[in-house]
């Protein structure tokens, strides 16, 4: 594994470079019942596809970004900073 | 009296000390015509951990973006810190690298892209198995870098910056050949 | 100029390889064959096949045809004994009908004596032995490069290809294994105009970077490609390069293969390129009577060469004419449909093989084309092409003969015949993966380039099915071979060392490996006994005087901002917004799950200012995991490492507050300066966060100032406490000083799993506290169910067990123990342990295993020293 991931602040970097974190699911109110609160924290949709998730670029400007990848094929689409619109 | 990490580094390579701004640090180490001159035609580091450093959350004058929330200025002498700023000098060796070989160097110790890397930028990658902040700021013609390391990690990395530089016979200079190679 | 083969001293002329210099020098047979211990002479001289194979400066399997000969190389033979002209094992090939393919899985069955004979097995079989480098021990670098364009081959089409590419201002960085570019112009003279032109055009540009002598191994995602590189410099034996590239182009060429006929592997059977190397690049006359083999004309080429070289070529002969070679150790003659021939070489032109593995490897399909007559690369992924001989461009050897026999080797690294292959097809392995991994074939140290293309035609013939259908195996990098050293590159570890550190060192520090930080473990003082001495006064100092721990490693922020106060709420389970400045409070925090990540410090500086400790290992998590929180949060807050920037101490014992008054002109009374409490004030000069807390359990201060005065500071407390008996202390003494007062170790005394009820820190949780991190799981667990252990402590009546032992209840484990020592104040083991909750009662009995016994300790839910906490107040 040695794909590339573009980070909007340092340009194409290495995938080793990054932290992975995870893909990007809807946190729960924290009212909300117990099975809601499994679903989030052990369930994954591993979607084999396109999938938007976290990534923190340790190696890099240490910020959290958002990216949409491909999982079949690596192809990392496009990034943004996290909470940034992705436009 | 304020130290560099680097101290006893400097203390067995024979460094004669000078002070500056508070700091001990190496005015050259015994031979400044050979630091120049090596640093002119292969590459030299110098240690100057004593430039100040800050934190901003938002952009300052003359500062170096290193993410969206967060800037960095640096000052070679003692200044305030600039309104909103956190002073981190301690937290940041920096170290000086100069001359035509520095990135044949460098290529050995990171695998940032050098050949996209344009006077009078700023880049973030793993140098020497440490996370460090790059600032390309010629001498006049002269290729060189300010590299920046959290202190813990500055022995490690001036280590092997000597090592991968033992090709290039690279030898580190002091404050008096500093100053000889600026414009 | 000369290197020792064995005891023997061989000159080297300029240019040579290792093998070129041993061939002039009269050597012929250069290795025995793996399994049988046939002799072997050059065949490929290109490093394609496993007829070369040397141990070279201790370096088992060196391809000697592609290793430039250096002066003082000790150069050795191998896998032959006593020698490579005699070597005994070579009897095996009498006994070839007890080993033919997949014999090992026949035999040594019924009884299973398997076991017993496998070790001497094991010994004849193997290839090299590792000796140790007479040069010293070879240093290895890597390096990272970037281009454009990456030009793999530095023969015609390759060298044209690069000159397109930098024509149109590209980053061009060229490979070539070979010591000068060209590729086969360099011997094959008459297959093209002289490359030195454009050779000299490439090297004249300043956007080309020629990496020479170099080999790429291995095409990976994202078009990484990696490159070995030889003797970089004087100061590195190799040099492993990632190289990656935007656009890739493949120019690998192709390469001959051998054919199929009885003894086809004897010593004096060359490929037609092989002594086109020989004649051209080394001035080497090969030997005196040739025999080529070739179809057609094909052979009018190395004929051409030979005569020129003074060789007398005595018949040319068609692949199905040749029926075997004569002659057991070298080659006597041919026997052939036209008659015997006397000659001491046989010329092979065999079929050139376009060379695609990287192609393969990039994703490209490999399919075979009967035009050429080989398999081609189709498919090419987006940024990867091929340009010449690797497309199948040039026309391969039309149909060749396949013999069944037990003397035509196809895989000549392993030994495998076509009759193996045949065996093995009749053993059920058809598909050409099975029967590749049936009879090893393709699976030497060639890794398939010789053997291939054979290999899948005989299967495709006895298997009825078309070259297409039979397909190909699976090209995987490195290829060729990589050693672990190149992998492995510089031997500098990085290592964080606290300002301290080399004061430790004249102290006499033992040191501890935590991660990468190296901490003191404890200071060995000249003549004063060994760990448990040194340990043992580092305790009563601290106990009974004052001692002094460097803990510098702690994780260390700066939470600043209107909304700092809100963010620590936020993440920890208890309250910071109600924390009064100068005030400190432990702070713990948890996942989503309850389950507790960290622990550490809250100190309040300022309104909005906040300085936070966290653990060593998890600082960079901690950092990150509030980052993570502030996303999208719209708060005014940052957070700041400065943990390399701050030295940091703590001061500890009944004589702390004398030590220090002597330093810093702050009031140190305990009305003026509490349990708990934080001020920043001048400590010896140097400013200084205090803060009053006790890991330890002894009255002391967790000083924080700026590193560049680390020794500095350090030192001043050391020699004012002198008089008061200071002592250093290091990470052990800490461990069971904290441990006497039950203080928990997240990561020691918790795990993965663990949430604050379990570690009995039911306090730090705040449930009625607006929402945090964890709230919701940890409401769920404290009202009841969501506690599966509980952690405590337990004092031995005999004996100290070992961190992670199991509890044990009736014969079964229920828990284990985190953390355990031998307690001076309570002259007995002690430690902490997760037990049942039914059994976390004071005064419960246990069972524990110390060294293979069980012994009884008795659980205690107090802290095993000063339970009221008075000596810390």
């Amino acid at each position: 594994m040695s794909f590339l991931i573009p980070c909007p602040n340092c340009g194409n970097r290495s995938v080793y470079e990054y932290r992975f974190g995870g893909e990007l699911k809807q946190r729960p109110e924290a009212t909300a019942s117990a099975a809601l609160w499994h679903e989030y924290s052990f369930n994954k949709v591993n979607r084999a596809g396109e999938q938007t998730e976290w990534w923190f670029h340790r190696a890099g400007c240490k910020q959290w970004i958002q990216a949409s990848r491909n999982t079949v094929t690596n192809e990392v689409r496009k990034s943004w900073i996290a909470g940034e619109d992705p436009a | 009296m304020k130290r560099s990490a680097l101290h006893h580094h400097h203390q067995k390579a024979g460094a004669l000390w000078t002070q500056l701004d508070g700091w001990e640090l190496p005015a050259s180490f015994g031979a400044v015509e050979q630091e120049v001159a090596q640093a002119r035609e292969g590459v030299g580091v110098a240690d100057i951990s004593y430039f100040r450093k800050f934190e901003s959350a938002a952009p300052q004058t003359g500062s170096w973006k290193l993410a969206s929330n967060r800037h960095l200025v640096m000052r070679e002498r003692p200044v305030a810190p600039p309104d909103g700023t956190l002073d981190i000098t301690s937290v940041y060796a920096a170290l000086l690298l100069a001359g035509p070989q520095t990135n044949e160097l460098l290529r050995k110790l990171t695998s940032l892209n050098l050949s996209h890397f344009a006077n009078g930028n700023c880049a973030q990658a793993s140098l020497a198995h440490a996370h460090a902040i790059l600032i390309r700021e010629d001498l006049d013609r002269l290729l060189s870098y300010k590299v920046l390391v959290t202190r813990d990690y500055a022995e490690s990395v001036w280590e092997s910056i000597l090592h991968a530089g033992r090709e290039f016979h690279i030898a580190p200079f002091g404050l008096n050949a500093l100053d000889r190679l600026r414009p | 100029m000369n290197f020792l083969f064995d005891s023997e001293e061989v000159p080297i002329q300029a240019g040579d390889t290792v093998a070129s210099a041993l061939y002039r020098s009269g050597r012929r047979i250069f290795s025995r064959s793996f399994k049988y211990h046939r002799p072997r002479g050059l065949l490929c001289c290109s490093g394609k096949c496993p007829n070369c194979l040397v141990n070279v400066d201790g370096s088992p399997s060196v391809r000697s045809c592609v290793t430039p000969a250096l002066d003082g190389m000790r150069v050795r033979h191998q896998n032959a004994w006593p020698s490579l002209e005699n070597d005994a094992l070579s009897i095996g090939q009498h006994f070839d009908f007890l080993m033919p393919a997949g014999w090992y899985y026949k035999v040594f069955t019924k009884p299973a004596t398997w076991h017993r004979v496998e070790p001497h097995i094991r010994k004849a079989a193997g290839l090299g032995e590792l000796f140790e480098n007479p040069q010293g021990i070879p240093e290895y670098e890597h390096a990272w490069m970037h281009a454009e364009t990456a030009v793999i081959g530095g023969g015609p089409a390759g060298i044209q290809s690069a000159l397109d590419a930098a024509e149109r201002g590209e980053q061009v960085v060229l490979i070539d294994d070979q010591t000068e570019l060209g590729g086969h112009l360099r011997y094959r003279k008459q297959r093209g105009a002289d490359p030195r032109e454009r050779i000299d055009a490439l090297a004249a540009r300043a956007n080309v970077t020629l990496l020479q002598r170099a080999s790429c191994f291995g095409i990976y995602e994202g078009n990484l490609l990696g490159v070995l590189l030889g003797h970089p410099h004087a100061g590195a034996a190799e040099r492993l390069i990632h190289l990656r590239a935007q656009r890739i182009i493949v120019a690998t060429g192709a390469y001959e293969t051998p054919l199929l006929f009885d003894n086809n592997d004897v010593v004096g059977v060359m490929l037609s390129s092989a002594v086109q190397r020989l004649i051209h690049l080394h001035s080497i006359v090969p030997g005196r009577r040739a025999v080529i083999v070739a179809h057609g004309s094909e052979g009018d080429e190395v004929g051409a060469d030979l005569k020129q070289a003074g060789v007398e070529v005595v018949e040319i002969l068609a692949p199905s004419e040749i029926i075997a070679v004569r002659g057991s150790g070298e080659v006597k003659g041919v026997k052939s449909r036209r008659g015997d021939f006397a000659c001491d070489l046989v010329i092979v032109c065999g079929p050139r093989v376009p060379d695609a593995g990287l192609l393969s490897q990039a994703g490209a399909k490999l399919q075979w084309s009967d035009v050429p007559g080989a398999f081609v690369p189709v498919g090419l992924p987006l940024n990867v092409s091929a340009v010449g001989d690797v497309t199948g461009e040039t026309p391969v050897a039309a149909a060749q003969h396949f013999p069944d026999s037990k003397r035509a080797f196809v895989c000549i690294c392993v030994d495998a015949t076509s009759r193996d292959l045949k065996q093995g097809i009749a053993d059920g392995f058809e598909e050409i993966e099975t029967l590749k991994r049936y009879t090893t074939a393709t699976m030497g140290p060639c890794q398939g380039r010789m053997c291939q293309l054979n290999a899948i035609q005989v299967c495709s013939r006895l298997t009825s099915r078309s070259m297409d259908e039979t397909g190909t195996t699976t090209s995987r990098p490195p290829n060729p071979g990589v050693t672990l050293g190149a992998l492995a590159g510089a031997k500098h570890h990085p290592i964080r060392r606290t300002p301290m550190h080399h004061a430790h060192a004249e102290l006499g520090a033992v040191w501890l490996d935590m991660g990468e930080w190296k901490r003191p473990r404890y200071y060995q003082v000249a003549g004063a006994g060994g760990e448990a001495e040194s340990v043992a006064a580092e305790y009563r100092a601290v106990r009974e005087r004052a001692g002094l721990i460097d803990v510098g490693t702690l994780g260390k922020l700066i939470v600043r901002g209107k909304d700092a106060a809100r963010l620590l709420d936020k993440v920890y389970t208890s309250r910071f917004s109600d924390l009064r400045q100068g005030r400190v409070r432990y702070a713990v925090m948890c996942d989503d799950t309850g389950v507790i990540l960290d622990d550490g410090t809250v100190s309040r500086l300022a309104d909005d200012r906040f300085f936070v400790t966290t653990t060593t290992g998890n600082l960079d998590f901690v950092h990150q995991w509030f980052d993570w929180w502030l996303v999208a949060s719209g708060w005014d807050v940052s957070v700041t490492n400065v943990t390399g920037g701050l030295a940091s101490v703590n001061l500890a014992g009944p004589k702390a507050r004398d030590v220090l008054r002597k330093l810093t002109d702050l009031d140190l009374d305990p009305k003026a300066f509490p349990y708990m409490a934080c001020r920043e004030a001048q400590t010896f000069g140097v400013p200084a966060i205090l803060m009053r807390i006790g890991f330890v359990g002894e009255t002391g201060w967790e000083i924080h100032y700026p590193a560049e005065h680390g020794e500095e500071v350090w030192n001043a407390i050391l020699v004012a406490g002198a008089e008061f008996g200071i002592l250093p202390f290091g990470v052990e003494a800490q461990r069971l000083l904290r441990l006497e007062k039950r203080h928990v170790i997240v990561g020691v005394d918790t795990d993965a799993l663990t949430n604050p009820f379990e570690a009995d820190m039911a306090w730090v949780v705040k449930l009625d506290k607006e929402d945090f991190i964890g709230k919701a799981a940890l409401a769920r667990a404290a009202s009841g169910g969501g506690v599966r252990e509980k952690l405590v402590g337990f004092v031995m009546e005999g004996g100290v067990p070992e961190d992670g032992a199991p509890v044990v209840i009736g014969g079964i484990p229920v828990g284990r123990v985190t953390s355990s020592r031998y307690s001076p104040h309570r002259k007995a083991g002690i430690g902490l342990a997760f037990v049942p909750p039914e059994l976390a009662a004071e005064g419960a009995p246990v069972r524990v295993r110390v060294r293979g016994q069980l012994r009884t300790a008795i659980v205690t839910m107090q802290p095993f020293y000063d339970a009221e906490g008075a000596r810390l107040r």
